[in-house]
């Protein structure tokens, strides 16, 4: 058995956090240095490898097989880097493995020194030393659908870490983004043999607070003289940090998206760590959050990109002023300290702008806000006015948001779902009636608990008239086929889809028995939902 | 291969024609030899059956003394005349009594396995391998995704999940027959000799192997126990059936769950437990090829599973072979 590799595939399916933080915490306790920090690396998406396209490790496979038989595997499977794993010609435990399987150090310096190209032949050199466990790992961190930063939420392994060495997990998280493999100093703090680990970073992240679905608090007096609201922007929650002469931008979790937005690191001329949302300020025509992808993820952003995709944020939270950490103030004071920041430091060129507090008499006020919010906006965040910043969601901040809208359309194309939902049709392109014509309006995926999940698979298999690779196309006429309703966020444009508009936060609630397809939606009905 | 083939098929199965006799026949028939007593293969109502004393006493226990009008016991490798044919029953490996039917006449020799497995386990006779002219094999698990762990590492990871969570109790979904019994010798083999808390099903059924000689420790019924008992134990049984058994009374228990299709990342996943273990009473793709290989014969009939992959595999060995062919029905009933 390859404890990493063991692991690893326990915690992927663990949905339970206790369960999860005991596996880990007992792992990193008995596991030498620097295996578990390499460990914890990979587990926690520290090292990002190149990417593995799906041809080539279908490659891999084909000069290795039968190819009746691959195809009987795959065909079955329903997912390649599944059908890799089980199928690669290597041994069938860790022990049989010549040399043993690959362990945390060895993967961790493979992968840092290999290039895309050099892929293949790493992987395929490992896959040959691997037991099944072990190569299926290894396929979730080079390639296929599957692949994930990730294996495991970085909460959960931040959590562990906490639990290990008896800290907080605020603590951990703060140091936690200024560390590099295999962490040596982190462990030897928790193990109490050394003082805290320096962080890399001079601006380092913070942990955020965020907002907890109003549903989680329904009874709360959302009066003016206790709670404050302001709108939730639809971006991407970041933090700004610019301190002891550096400037980071993290994502929400933690991560350092810098690279992509250099446009924003020099939006600030003062030092402090502010919380905010991420937009790009698009001509309408773009999809606002098609335009925060187009500059997500990218490791260097052109100037034409910045002058095309202009990224602001609108400001919310004011963590530090300087060196003063603002996060055991109350919401009130903050905020207007936050107010005053702008104001000396936040640069005219408008990148950087407050997010406004709204004025309301009562909750009833409140909600008519939030059933009609403007564009860029998904409704309401209302945070009380006496609350210290407490990482985490907290019922300090609620969110209440617009009610999700339905429609009802037809399913066109089928394919089949990722990780557990793998070997069903899970993963559906629909349609709406546009001129007597269906036209797609996405892919939508279906919860792992929809009820008509396997009723919906059914049908796909038993309808289907057209293959194009794994995509099956079913039956869909005015008179035949299967109505599915929707439940979605929004609607924005989409210049490049057939229907010139997609659908935000989209998924099925499941089937509508009884209907006929020529009864779903039109078009026209979703174009006056246009929010931009 | 001679004209008149010794094994045809009818709408109530595998069909000898000589010995006039069905195996393991799924409607009930005047004549049945009955591999072994899953119920998919052992069905009550037949009017004479043949099995081993294991498997007759099986169907006993769990349908009662008056299953088949009569019965008729055979001893591995022991020699039957039935009607033109002799028959033989050889171990299966698969459960307890579990055998291949092997049916010889005039030298030409045809075997039946019946659910099979070449691994060793600790509750069944080890499968016994003769070269054939014409194999049925079962494929349930006929493609390659499909291979087993060693089922000790399996085991070893139930016992890492009780030291893991040693508040917890451990309620292990397993089949009443075979399964359970396997799991229960696996985990005294590794060491484990604390109480096993069984559902009444399975206890049913250990006191069938305990009067063929096995020794399972100390077993206790799930139906008695006090909630405090339940902490860090063990408990066995049908997997829909032991959740409901602890009645909420107990720290939230570690579900785990014993299947070959566990194999599969989305099937464990599905399944909801908490620590999947690969472990089957049936061949492996491995297992299975290699005992086509072995058996050698010249025609080669599959059923109970995947077909397409294991007649590609018997084909490019110059094997004729197929899918179960359709039932000829007309003379039988
Ligand atoms: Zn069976």
């Amino acid at each position: 058995m390859n404890a990493f590799a063991e692991l690893a595939e326990r915690l992927a399916d663990g949905p339970e956090r206790e369960a999860t933080i005991r596996r880990l915490r007992d792992y990193l306790a008995t596991t030498p240095d620097p295996e578990r920090g390499f460990a914890l690396a990979l587990l926690a998406g520290a090292v990002r490898p190149p990417a593995l396209a799906p041809a080539r490790l279908r490659d891999l496979l084909t000069a290795r097989v039968d190819p009746v038989l691959l195809g009987l595997s795959e065909d079955y499977v329903g997912d390649l880097a599944e059908t890799v794993a089980l199928l690669w010609p290597g041994p069938s435990t860790a022990e049989a493995a010549t040399g043993g399987p690959p362990g945390p150090a060895e993967i961790v310096a493979g992968l840092a020194e290999c290039g895309a190209g050099d892929l293949p032949e790493l992987l395929a050199g490992w896959l040959d030393r691997a037991d099944p466990v072990t190569r299926r790992v290894l396929l979730r961190l080079a390639g296929g659908r599957t692949r994930r930063r990730a294996l495991v939420p970085a909460r959960l392994v931040r959590a562990a870490l906490a639990r290990f060495g008896g800290v907080s997990e605020t603590r951990i998280e703060e140091l936690w983004h200024g560390l590099s493999p295999p962490y040596a100093g982190l462990f030897a703090w928790l193990e109490g043999e050394a003082g805290p680990p320096r962080s890399n970073f001079a601006a380092p992240y913070r942990p955020v607070m965020e907002p907890l679905p109003l549903e989680a608090a329904p009874s709360a007096a959302l009066d003016p003289a206790l709670f404050a609201a302001e709108w939730q922007w639809d971006g991407l929650g970041v933090q700004l940090v610019v301190h002891g002469g550096d400037a980071r931008l993290y994502d929400r979790a933690g991560d350092d998206i810098s690279a992509a937005f250099p446009d924003l690191l020099a939006a600030a001329d003062g030092a402090g760590t502010l919380d905010g949302e991420l937009t790009i300020r698009t001509d309408g025509v773009i999809g606002p959050r098609d335009a925060l992808r187009r500059r997500l993820g990218r490791k260097t952003v052109t100037a034409r990109t910045v002058a095309e995709l202009p990224a602001t944020i609108r400001a919310y939270d004011l963590l530090f002023d300087g060196d003063e950490d603002l996060r055991p103030l109350p919401f009130r004071d903050r905020r207007a300290r936050l107010e005053d920041w702008l104001a000396r430091h936040g640069g005219a060129d408008g990148r950087l702008t407050l997010s406004p507090l709204l004025a309301f008499a009562d909750r009833g006020a409140l909600d008519r806000l939030r059933q009609a919010p403007p564009a860029g906006t998904r409704g309401l965040v209302c945070k009380r006015l006496d609350s210290t910043y407490e990482p985490g969601h907290s019922p300090a901040w609620l969110c209440w948001r617009r009610a999700r809208r339905r429609i009802d359309a037809v399913l066109m194309y089928a394919r089949r779902g990722q990780g557990a939902l793998s070997t069903v049709h899970a993963d559906l392109t629909v349609g709406v009636w546009r001129d007597g014509a269906l036209v797609p309006i996405g892919a939508v995926p279906v919860a792992p608990d929809a009820a008509d999940l396997d009723a919906i698979d059914g049908f796909v298999r038993e309808n289907v008239i057209a293959r194009f690779g794994p995509v099956r196309e079913v039956v869909h006429e005015g008179d035949r086929g299967l109505v599915l309703e929707l439940a979605f966020d929004g609607v924005e444009r989409a210049a490049r889809r057939r229907a010139g508009l997609q659908l935000r936060g989209a998924s099925v609630v499941g089937i509508r028995p009884g209907r006929r397809p020529d009864e779903a939606a039109r078009l026209a009905a979703l174009e006056d939902l246009l929010t931009s | 291969m001679p004209a008149e083939p010794l094994l045809t098929v009818t709408r109530a199965g595998l069909y000898v024609p000589d010995g006039d006799f069905h195996i393991d026949p799924t409607r009930i028939v005047p004549r049945a030899v009955i591999t072994h007593g899953h119920a998919d293969h052992a069905r009550a109502g037949h009017g004479a059956v043949l099995a081993t004393a294991e498997t007759l006493a099986i169907m006993e226990a769990r349908m009662g003394p008056r299953f088949a009008a009569s019965r008729q016991a055979l001893r591995y490798g022991e020699r039957a005349a039935l009607g033109g044919v002799s028959l033989r029953l050889l171990s299966a490996g698969h459960v307890l009594g579990s055998a291949q039917a092997v049916i010889e006449k005039g030298g030409v020799r045809a075997i039946v396995t019946g659910d099979f497995k070449r691994r060793a386990d600790p509750a069944a006779a080890p499968f016994e391998l003769v070269e054939a002219d014409h194999l049925v094999t079962e494929a349930t698990f006929g493609l390659p995704v499909f291979r087993h762990p060693p089922a000790e590492g399996e085991v070893a990871k139930l016992l890492q999940s009780l030291r893991l969570f040693p508040a917890r109790p451990h309620l292990v979904g397993a089949y009443s027959l075979g399964k359970a019994q396997r799991l229960i010798l696996l985990l005294r083999a590794a060491g484990y000799d604390l109480p096993i808390y069984c559902h009444d099903a399975v206890l049913k059924i250990v006191d069938v192997y305990r009067r063929f000689g096995y020794d399972f420790g100390s077993l206790r019924s799930l139906a008695g126990a006090t909630p405090e008992a339940f902490a860090g134990a063990v408990a066995i049984g049908p997997p829909e059936r032991l959740a409901p058994a602890l009645d909420g009374r107990t720290a939230p228990p570690v579900t785990v769950f014993a299947s070959g299709w566990l194999g599969l990342r989305a099937r464990a996943r599905r399944s909801n437990v908490m620590l999947p273990l690969v472990i089957s009473d049936h061949a492996d793709w491995d297992e299975l090829t290699r005992t086509i290989d072995e058996v050698a014969p010249a025609r080669l009939w599959v059923m109970h599973g995947a077909e397409a992959a294991l007649v590609h595999h018997a084909r490019l060995r110059g094997i004729e072979a197929g899918p179960l062919p359709p039932a000829i029905d007309a003379a039988v009933p």
